[in-house]
């Protein structure tokens, strides 16, 4: 699935929050999309979902496949949400409603989308939970959230984002709230989910460090503005911005940490 | 007492959970024996309800009167019995009208856009600066002391209490990150609001009504005591207490009775929703399931992955 975006103006207020962002995704493409926390990366990611918070305007372009996204009713965008687009967020412990079961929570948005019915919807909520690599799939669609590890609830997170095989996958940071060792099994699932499906990608995070593991071009916001982009290799060992230059230090620098409150 | 019922498989997730503590079996069951004596009374007294009998005023406990006689002779036990009727009906309907209430203005403060929002939860803030007992004697001065009052002063009152407590918690929930990610795979606001928020603030919203029926329970007590609420001749726990303790030198064990049952049922209602919340909570489920370790789902110990998922068609999916 293609997505392009032009002059995407994202206001809050008085404050152009993302300021004017063109940036495209070709189909079957896996893009990095890298800044500081509030330089717009979020929002960019919740203005194609068309959930942006209450009182933010939007304005400019976005097209997916052909179909302008920007100024679509509520009820065309949850129809297009879900089922053309996946999302996944941060935080692992938050994504998930504490007290319905993860089995439900998988299989919901093919019971909406594709009317599945209770018992069909759970049973691809179990070839979802093997396919993401969670143990004893069939128990575990059974479990609540809290009975789960950091990593494994950001697996169901993946598997509610990738239910209805979506085209697009948009991944918003979803490596930063768990353990290093933690992160690189989760990046090599979606790097092993879009290579079999050829679902194109847009991994955000503010960590070069991961980039060179799942993408091949990155672009870089700052202030809601698009500062750099080009191919990882070049982001990392040349940045030409020095706010790219100081987010590729980091990562430079802290590429050797050991896990930071390994469980 | 059956402290230990037994319980069939077949009883739902949460009955049975209630039933494994201590506070929600107890609580039932005073519940019960409460509901049961309301219904008793309607048919059956052991002495008529207003038969009168000054002669026999102030007796202890005997065989003929098993908790004695009141001031003017009437049996205690039998007033007692039938005092459970009102303690139904105030304890129902309060409760009844504070949910509605609650839910009501929680809602419109929490969910409603910012300009209906914001407002209602200011009107909702100056609503419980008034104290419950104060509002039920600003409608009883018109319009005379009745059970009647007492429901509307405990619904309207501790509803704006549910209401106020329900907002920042509907609030948080609908601000959450699963609520943005069921919004982001295309669930309706109405399927949501039923899927995340309700389950959600259930709980909460159990342990505020069991907070009301029990105040509603003692909010009649002491407005009966006051004057405002039951008039004579509705047998009333509260009424009962306020007019042994005035006598207490002449019969104390007179005021023991209508203090022990209303001790007993406000405790029993606490307990109840206390025990009901923890038992629809799966959280805090009493038998967990077992729960793979870390170790377990390492990469490299899983199993390879069948046919890939994501690459299957709409038509594939919706077979």
């Amino acid at each position: 699935m293609t997505l392009a975006i032009t002059d995407l103006v994202v206001t809050i207020g008085s404050r152009n929050v993302v300021d004017g962002v063109s940036l495209s995704v070709a189909d079957g493409e896996r893009l990095g999309l890298i800044g500081e926390s509030g330089s717009g990366k979020s929002l960019t990611a919740l203005a194609i979902l068309g959930l942006l918070p209450p009182g933010a305007r939007l304005s400019g372009s976005i097209l997916l496949n052909g179909v302008e996204l920007v100024g679509l009713s509520d009820r065309a965008l949850a129809a297009i949400r879900g089922k053309n687009i996946g999302i996944v967020f941060q935080e692992p412990k938050t994504a998930l409603n504490p007290i319905r079961k993860i089995g439900n929570q998988i299989g919901e948005s093919l019971r909406i989308h594709y009317g599945l019915s209770r018992k069909d919807a759970l049973e691809r909520a179990v070839r979802l939970a093997k396919r993401i690599q969670l143990p004893d799939p069939e128990k575990i669609v059974q479990h609540y959230p809290h009975q789960l590890s950091g990593g494994q609830r950001q697996r169901v997170a993946i598997a509610i984002a990738i239910a209805t095989g979506p085209r697009l996958l948009i991944a918003d940071e979803p490596t930063t709230a768990l353990d290093v060792t933690i992160q690189a099994g989760i990046i090599e699932l979606f790097n092993d989910l879009v290579e079999t499906s050829g679902a194109s990608l847009i991994f955000i995070t503010h960590d070069v460090a991961l980039l060179p593991m799942i993408s091949s071009r990155a672009v870089v916001l700052a202030h809601g503005k698009v500062i750099e982009s080009g191919s990882v290799a070049e982001i990392i060992d040349s940045p030409r911005h020095p706010i790219t230059q100081s987010l590729a230090a980091a990562a430079r620098a802290t590429s050797w940490t050991a896990p930071e409150g390994a469980r | 007492m059956t402290s230990n019922p037994r319980v069939r498989p077949r009883l739902p997730y949460w009955a049975h959970e209630l039933f494994l503590r201590p506070t929600g079996a107890f609580g039932a069951t005073v519940l019960f024996l409460l509901l049961a004596s309301a219904l008793v009374s309607l048919f059956w007294t052991p002495h008529p309800l207003l038969q009168a009998n000054p002669d026999q005023a102030w007796l202890g406990p005997s065989s003929q009167h098993w908790l004695g006689t009141d001031q003017i002779g009437r049996d205690t036990f039998s007033w007692l019995l039938a005092g459970s009727r009102t303690a139904v009906l105030v304890v129902t309907f309060s409760t009844l009208l504070a949910a509605v209430i609650g839910t009501t203005f929680g809602a419109l403060s929490a969910l409603a856009p910012r300009r209906v929002g914001a407002p209602v939860a200011v009107l909702v803030d100056i609503f419980i600066a008034f104290p419950v007992l104060l509002l039920a004697m600003l409608l009883a001065a018109p319009f005379g002391g009745s059970i009647g009052v007492v429901v509307i002063a405990v619904g309207i009152g501790y509803g704006m209490n549910i209401g106020r407590v329900t907002r920042p918690e509907i609030l948080r929930i609908s601000q959450s990150d699963f609520m943005l990610a069921s919004r982001a795979s295309g669930v309706g606001t109405v399927r949501s609001i039923l899927r995340h928020i309700v389950p959600n603030v259930g709980p909460i919203f159990i342990v505020q009504l069991s907070m009301v029926a029990a105040t509603s329970l003692l909010a009649e007590a002491g407005l009966s005591y006051l004057g405002y609420g039951a008039p004579s001749t509705t047998p009333s726990w509260g009424r009962t207490l306020a007019t042994s303790q005035q006598l207490i030198g002449v019969q104390p064990l007179s005021v023991l009775w209508p203090g022990l049952t209303i001790t007993l049922t406000v405790l029993a209602l606490t307990l109840l929703g206390d025990a009901l919340r923890e038992a629809v909570d799966p959280r805090l489920k009493r038998s967990a399931l077992r729960v793979p370790s870390d170790a377990e789902t390492h990469p490299a110990l899983a199993p390879l992955p069948d046919a890939p998922v994501l690459a299957m068609t709409a038509s594939e999916i919706s077979r």
